[in-house]
């Protein structure tokens, strides 16, 4: 029961602080937000660091070109550690599938709201597969055979 | 029966230290420890209805409005993603009050005082930053073009009553007050008022007065902070560092080609 509580005030932790975090690059401005998209492709680099942990990874489209796609988290590092996350969550040529945020200015880049790791889904604040903002849906579900969907709204 | 009414009489003076884990005894006279914002709003002043944002109009003078308007903050009514150019964005210096009510001292950490015979000291962790407060009677510099404007200003501290107040002088222009863009000059003058209103809970109040820019002093609201409130309790504190090179990367890959910048 204990543990349990400790897991709940966790994640409403990282929900509540997850957007003033992210405040000062001006996250709202930058990403739609109230849209998610499904990405999925191939693990290039995971930086665990601050102001927000990022993730690069390559994604093949519908002709076979990679794309290189970069993705952001919005909780900080120690929000995410509360969850049991480390620089070892994401490693090197893992399959990851997200739900994103896509960016305004249509560029391969995203605000990540939830992620599958060689198809197992990691909590990142709101519950496993769950957006870590307040009252944002959850992504759909993952692409089989990767490739961006771009613009799918939820 | 005398041992169960002394047992009751335990547990009721007790069980809020034991379960809530606060002391109730204080001197309001040490400011010492850890504090982290728990007032919602991270503005130097702010709308009290919503929490957020800033005053609609500050007492600008015409050149303190130009200033502000040349200042493109990512947050709040005058966010502006392609031309953002806030300080914090490169992990320059916030300065004195930004350090203050920054978002870091909520959600990225605290700040911390500490104290010496003759000063106190802040420390922010953000930029593993510092702040000394002169308590020793020596009087504030004259504002003058010898002196070397810095960071977060010179400031001398005093007691009036249980009030610590701060005066400070010599500010670095190029800070913010804070993430909405206000602007001040090397001749702003800030004073903040502290006040320990009980054994968790310290309250600050800032005015500053700065007449390029500011028509009238400027107010802050009532700033709160709770003492150990931090968000993630760890036997070790987090290294929460605004590491420059980490910021342009961030920067180069995710959040400038996000916005189109």
């Amino acid at each position: 029961m204990r543990r349990n509580l400790s897991s709940i005030l966790a994640v409403l932790a990282v929900v509540f602080f997850a957007g003033s975090a992210a405040a000062h690059h001006g996250t709202s401005i930058t990403y739609e937000m109230d849209k998610t998209i499904t990405v999925s492709g191939t693990v290039v680099e995971f930086d665990f660091g601050y102001p927000h942990p990022s993730l690069f990874f390559d994604v093949t489209d519908e002709k076979g070109q990679v794309v290189k796609w970069g993705a952001e988290f919005l909780p900080t590092p120690a929000a995410l550690k509360n969850l049991g996350w480390t620089k070892e969550t994401i490693k090197f040529n893992d399959k990851v599938v997200l739900g994103c945020h896509p960016s305004k200015s249509g560029k391969p880049v995203c605000a990540l709201a939830s992620i599958s790791i060689n198809g197992k889904p990691i909590n990142v604040g709101g519950g496993p597969g769950v957006a870590p903002q307040r009252g944002a849906p959850a992504a759909a579900p993952a692409t089989p055979a990767g490739g961006a969907q771009r613009g799918q709204r939820q | 029966m005398k041992v169960i009414t002394l047992f009751l009489i335990l547990s009721v003076v007790a069980l809020p230290a034991v379960v809530f884990g606060q002391n109730t005894k204080f001197d309001p006279h040490d400011l010492t420890g850890k504090w982290a914002r728990n007032s919602n709003n991270q503005g130097f002043a702010n709308v009290p209805e919503t929490g957020r944002g800033n005053f609609p109009e500050a007492p600008f003078t015409p050149a303190g409005r130009a200033a502000y308007e040349k200042n493109y903050p990512g947050y709040g009514p005058r966010a502006n993603a392609t031309l953002r150019n806030d300080p914090m964005g490169s992990c320059d210096p916030l300065g004195i009050p930004r350090n203050l009510n920054a978002e870091v001292v909520s959600s990225h950490n605290w700040w911390e005082i500490t104290s010496a015979p003759d000063r106190l000291i802040q420390f922010f962790e953000w930029h593993h930053d510092y702040r000394v407060i002169y308590t020793d009677g020596r009087k504030l510099p004259e504002v003058n073009a010898a002196l070397d404007p810095k960071w977060n200003g010179y400031s001398v501290g005093r007691w009036e009553g249980d009030t610590f107040v701060v005066d400070s002088i010599g500010f670095d222009e190029r800070t913010w007050l804070d993430k909405f863009g206000y602007p001040h000059t090397d001749e702003m003058k800030l004073q903040e008022r502290y006040r320990r209103v009980d054994a968790n809970t310290l309250e600050l109040t800032m005015v500053l007065t700065d007449p390029q820019y500011y028509t009238k002093p400027f107010e802050s609201d009532r700033k709160v902070f709770k003492l150990n409130a931090l968000q993630f309790e760890k036997p070790w504190d987090e290294q929460i560092y605004c590491v420059p090179s980490e910021e342009q990367k961030f920067n180069r890959l995710i959040r400038d080609p996000a916005s189109g910048k």
